[in-house]
């Protein structure tokens, strides 16, 4: 098997490492001198050094890594150039010289003819040189030559032509591309931005809506027949070299062109010359198939542009004429044109430039780069507030779920300190108004459906087959009135719930199992017990009463808490609601963020089954968690009864009344094996302390006391005579009262009224 | 099953030779995870750290360790000479006396021995000399019956054997399934289960039973052919052997047309790279093969490694008259052969990546060929893993 070798042209060969004069050069020489894999063949300096001098270091590397029988075709000994540019901001180019070394992705493409330059980077050159020595340099290229050999070279997902692509111009892609094909009867047309500074611009592939529309560059499409997976090429540098490369493949590609650009200009009254683009954008879609034969499986998209317009490379190319500023279809008018004269083969040369091909995002898209591998639900997000405004803006640029959002209210000028709403979106409702930056962060990718209703309003129709429909509903509307309604309703799906402490300093999340055993309402109270009874519970809610989950938060101008503090509350959510509702289980969940250092510290507290029983007009709530601690607190008064207050809170417009905790007995209580007699010593600071912690929504209810070992909790003579007693007292508050009785294997559960 | 279920593991098999100095120890690590060592040569200097040499037994017990075991599936020593056996009986259980059990040692499933080590004979001042006490071993296991295979079978190891075998009451042929004859497959290994089988190129019985023994001669040589997914390769093992009889096993391969079992990707050189393996004469500037050493030098497949286990083959002027191996004459032979075929590299165990701090040489044997996996102990790390000169003002 004979090698050979590329030879450079335009340059002298140097006699010796002496003549080097590039830094950067003398120092590759001396690397490659030292370095056992690494044979120098030649030293070269380019002739016309016009555009700065250029020293090359041709060598043969030796890569022990390569397997003798990689598919690749890289072998073990190769011969490189190593061209060293003047210019120390410039890398040093790495040219693979055996004729046949094969065409890979990371080949810097275009440029240097036909011989292959290896991209042995990653980032800018500003990034590689910050680090860059000789020695480094030759190991790289072993790297590179072995990592491809293997096929291993896979330094980002995103595809790699998009990846080493220099081009200043890209043409954007529609994210539903196919769908829009299928659709768009009028065809596509071409808008582009202007230049930006370096003369870049980006343009967009976007449907015509009408035939007047002309966009701002000629379109011209060619459909290739399928290729096979892996088929990488060079780019070409003018529209000769675009016209053979297709050729290659079988495909008249100038024909074509002729025929496309004929046929758009106006038959008969031609067209003007005005009304040229400045530009042509040829659009290739090739079907890549996995294997010969097989039906294609995606289709890759390749774009060049050529610096004229239409009517003007139809000039180029033979097929129109210009004529008093108007162009015409030549053929047929004009008699004796040579063709192949020197005028009609200039079109050859005409610059082309490659394009950078992206598309715009659809969902999957988002949700890759997001890292998240879940679509998420067809959920339902109850209040577009600071907080539901924010996560709808995450989840919606990450592509997770497809939301209903429900708010009643507007946007107000105070709010747009805390809101994703711009300022002309004052007036609008909330839930419209995100609905908009949706559709302005997607583009149509998603939708987000936006009702302007009262969420707890279930006999709205459109509410109520909304919340019926759904596969989650998340609660951000900081108020009680929704989470409680929604306990009550079987009907619907799963249930979040999360908010903010006016502090800003805790989010709090509450998420019912799977089943809905556990809803909201035991979650609400269970959470409050722990708030109650935890150390963290001490500044939680920041002693804020006023304004904790009355509804009036956001609404209360004078109400100070930054954005930054909503946002960093609400991206912990963004993230931990998702990892939540995949698991089957009921959540609470509260994070608390020290303010002076910005730590945020977890807890964790478990969720207990909850009982409910009829007493009277009122269905009260209770929690084996309040049971279990009642119960060890009668175990530790053994042999004696023991006994306290009972916490808890009421809720009329839900006709509830719902257990919190109970205190222990106070230590001037009298206890007996057959008697309990509650005391007073510290217990108004207790309850006091438990309304502060919850903001004001627990309170005293009633009392609860145990009976002794071996005795159920049926009430005794003096039990009824103390709730007659406790009925009465109440009854200056307009409430009922509550008796609990903690019994051997039992609990029962009275309530007095005063009639 | 894991293929069933559409789970492909590629294979990876490894070859490792160790930089022990003057003396060989490497061993195949199989994709499957089974381990093969080929002799054992530990000088006690080497577990200083200024040495060059490796502390071999630090080292495989460490590799040990890692691989979560306390054995070697097989030890094979190719023949008992000093530099291939050295320390190996304090450092491998021995099954025939129990002041040379358990304490950390490590176990030996199976032994190969060369039929030659059993006969041994030593005067009563050297009993406690290593190959001694590895010849008991051999023949303890021999005569269990078990953990051992035996290569050749002359008359002399028979002669006695077989009284041993009939006070025991067992048959004189109850051993033969332990003895394995040159030009066959070693039990034990497939090419199907293990990716792997050992091709029993020498000793061949002759050597034995012709007057004098040699132990050079009748030293153990492999050829070992690896499978990769669907692919073969070849590692040719020898231990140590002079011209005459690697010749031998080349006009003898050839005979029975097991050509390919002559053909390399890997070759382990014998004796250190002495010129004696090549020719009787060294040669001025460079050794000149015999005929049918030179014809297994040409059996080398493109892209083929040689590796000499072996102290430095500088190319220096005095490295011309050096008496003992490694002889620079040997080693340009070796490389122009090499070259020839188009082979990549003629390796050095106490050259690599340099003469002061040598590593093992790694070799992976994938579908893709034989490898050399280069030590990454270049520039910074290879400065953290060495102790660098005394600093200091006095």
């Amino acid at each position: 098997m004979v090698i050979t070798h590329h030879s450079l042209v335009n340059v002298v060969e140097l006699s010796s490492s002496d003549d080097l004069e590039i830094p950067r050069a003398r120092g590759i020489h001396r690397a490659v001198s030292k370095s056992r894999d690494f044979e120098l063949v030649q030293l070269l300096r380019n002739v016309n050094t016009s555009s700065g001098r250029v020293e090359v270091i041709v060598a043969e590397v030796e890569c022990h890594g390569v397997p003798p029988h990689n598919a690749v075709g890289i072998n073990f000994r190769e011969r490189i150039a190593l061209v060293v540019p003047e210019d120390s901001a410039r890398l040093v180019d790495v040219l693979a010289l055996r004729k046949d070394f094969p065409v890979l992705m990371h080949q810097n493409q275009g440029g240097s003819g036909e011989i292959v330059s290896l991209c042995l980077y990653f980032e800018p050159s500003v990034s590689v040189n910050r680090t860059w020595t000789p020695e480094n340099f030759l190991r790289r290229i072993q790297w590179w030559m072995e990592m491809s050999s293997k096929g291993e070279l896979h330094p980002a997902s995103q595809p790699v032509e998009h990846l080493f692509f220099a081009s200043k111009y890209e043409l954007i892609l529609p994210w539903n591309l196919p769908a829009l094909r299928a659709e768009a009867s009028q065809g596509f047309l071409i808008e582009r931005t202007e230049d930006r500074t370096d003369g870049g611009f980006t343009c967009s592939l976007l449907p015509r809506a009408n035939l007047s529309d002309r966009g701002d560059l000629t379109l011209v499409e060619l459909i290739l027949s399928p290729v096979v997976h892996g088929f990488v090429e060079l780019d070409p540098l003018n529209l000769g070299q675009l016209v053979d490369l297709f050729g290659r493949r079988h495909v008249d590609l100038l024909n074509e062109l002729k025929e496309v650009l004929r046929a758009r200009v106006a038959t008969g009254q031609g067209s003007s010359e005005a009304s040229d683009h400045k530009g042509t954008v040829i659009l290739v879609r090739t079907p890549i198939c996995r294997a010969e034969g097989e039906p294609p499986t995606r289709v890759a998209h390749r774009a060049f542009l050529v610096p004229k317009g239409g009517y003007a490379l139809g000039e180029a190319l033979g097929v129109l004429m210009l004529h008093e500023h108007k162009y015409y279809d030549s053929i047929g008018t004009t008699i004796g044109v040579d063709v192949e004269s020197a005028r009609f083969s200039a079109w050859r040369e005409l610059p082309v430039f490659a394009l950078d091909v992206l598309k715009r995002n659809d969902g999957a898209a988002a949700r890759a780069q997001s890292g998240i591998s879940s679509a998420g639900p067809d959920g339902v997000l109850i209040g577009a507030g600071s907080l539901g405004s924010a996560l709808i803006n995450m989840w919606g640029r990450a592509g997770w779920g497809h939301w209903t959002v429900i708010d009643k209210d507007h946007v107000k000028p105070h709010n747009l300190s805390r809101h994703t709403a711009f300022d002309a979106q004052i007036g609008l409702p909330k839930a419209t108004a995100v609905a908009h930056l949706h559709q302005c962060a997607v583009g149509g990718a998603s939708e987000v459906r936006a009702i302007c209703a009262d969420a707890t309003d279930f006999a709205n129709g459109e509410v109520r087959s909304v919340l019926e429909g759904a596969s989650l509903i998340i609660d951000v509307s900081t108020t009680l009135e929704y989470p409680r309604a929604a306990s009550g309703m079987a009907e619907f799906a799963r249930h979040v719930s999360a908010f903010i402490t006016p502090g800003g300093n805790a989010a709090v999340l509450l998420v019912e199992d799977a089943s809905r055993s556990l809803r909201l309402r035991t979650l609400e109270s269970q959470y409050y017990r722990a708030v109650i009874q935890q150390d963290w519970g001490e500044g939680h809610l920041g002693g804020d009463f006023g304004s904790f989950w009355s509804g009036a938060s956001c609404r209360d101008i004078s109400m100070v808490m930054p954005y930054s503090s909503i946002l960093g509350a609400a991206s912990t959510l963004a993230e931990q609601i998702p990892r939540a509702v995949v698991e089957d289980g009921a959540v609470i969940r509260i994070w608390q963020r020290d303010r002076m250092s910005g730590a945020v510290s977890a807890h964790d507290v478990p969720a207990a089954q909850e009982s409910s029983t009829v007493l009277g007009d009122l269905e009260l709530f209770i929690d084996e968690g309040v049971e279990a601690q009642l119960r060890l607190l009668r175990e530790q008064a053994f042999p004696n009864e023991t006994g306290g207050v009972l916490l808890g809170y009421y809720d009329f417009n839900q006709g509830v009344v719902v257990v919190v905790a109970g205190l222990p007995a106070p230590p001037d209580s009298k206890a007996t094996p057959s008697s309990f007699s509650r005391g007073v010593e510290g217990l108004l600071a207790s309850v006091s302390e438990a309304s502060r912690r919850t903001g004001g929504v627990v309170g005293y209810i009633g009392e609860w006391h145990s009976h002794p070992p071996g005795h159920s909790a049926a009430p005794s003579r003096d039990d009824m005579l103390q709730l007659a007693h406790l009925a009465l007292g109440m009854d200056s508050d307009g409430l009922p009262a509550v008796q609990l009785i903690v019994g051997e294997d039992d609990v029962r559960i009275t309530q007095g009224v005063a009639r | 099953m894991s293929a069933a279920l559409g789970v492909f593991m590629a294979s990876k098999h490894q070859v490792i030779f160790y930089p022990v100095g003057h003396g060989d120890t490497t061993q195949i690590v199989l994709s499957g995870g089974r381990r093969v060592l080929f002799d054992f040569c530990h000088k006690s200097k080497a577990e200083n750290a200024d040495t060059p040499e490796i502390d071999l037994k630090k080292k495989l017990k460490e590799e040990l360790i890692a691989a979560e075991r306390d054995y070697f599936d097989v030890v094979a020593f190719t023949h008992a000479d000093l530099d291939h056996i050295q320390g190996s009986t304090d450092f491998f259980e021995l099954q025939h006396a129990k002041r040379y059990q358990g304490d950390g040692r490590i176990k030996i499933n199976e032994l190969w021995v060369p039929a030659a080590m059993l006969l041994e004979v030593a005067d009563n001042d050297h009993q406690m000399e290593e190959f001694v006490l590895l010849r008991q071993e051999a023949r303890h296991r021999l005569l269990e019956g078990r953990d051992i295979l035996v290569f050749s079978q002359p008359e002399t190891l028979m002669d006695w054997l077989v009284p041993l075998l009939e006070a025991r009451g067992e048959q004189p042929n109850a051993r033969d399934h332990l003895f394995i004859d040159a030009g066959t497959i070693v039990p034990g290994f497939t090419l199907g289960a293990d990716q792997v089988e050992f091709f029993c190129h020498s000793p061949f019985i002759k050597h034995c039973d012709e007057g004098d023994m040699i132990r050079n001669e009748a030293s153990l040589v492999f050829n070992v052919r690896f499978q990769a997914d669907g692919k073969y390769f070849d590692y040719l093992e020898v231990g140590d052997a002079t011209w005459e009889s690697l010749g031998d096993i080349v006009s003898a391969t050839k005979y029975h047309g097991n050509d390919d079992r002559l053909a390399w990707d890997l070759f382990n050189i014998p004796h250190h790279c002495s010129y004696l393996s090549l020719s009787d004469e060294k040669g001025e500037k460079e050794t000149v093969p015999k005929e049918l050493i030179k014809e297994l030098l040409l059996k080398g497949k493109p892209d083929a490694y040689i590796v000499s286990c072996s102290p430095p083959v500088a190319d220096l002027r005095d490295a011309y008259e050096q008496r003992m191996p490694p002889h620079i004459q040997a080693r340009k032979a070796y490389e122009r052969y090499l070259r020839e075929v188009g082979g990549r590299s003629f390796l050095v165990t106490m050259e690599e990546p340099n003469a002061n701090r040598p590593e093992p040489i790694v070799f992976e044997v994938t579908a893709g060929g034989v490898c050399w996996v280069r030590s990454s102990s270049v520039g910074a790390p290879a400065i953290m893993t060495s102790v660098p000169p005394r600093a200091g003002r006095c």
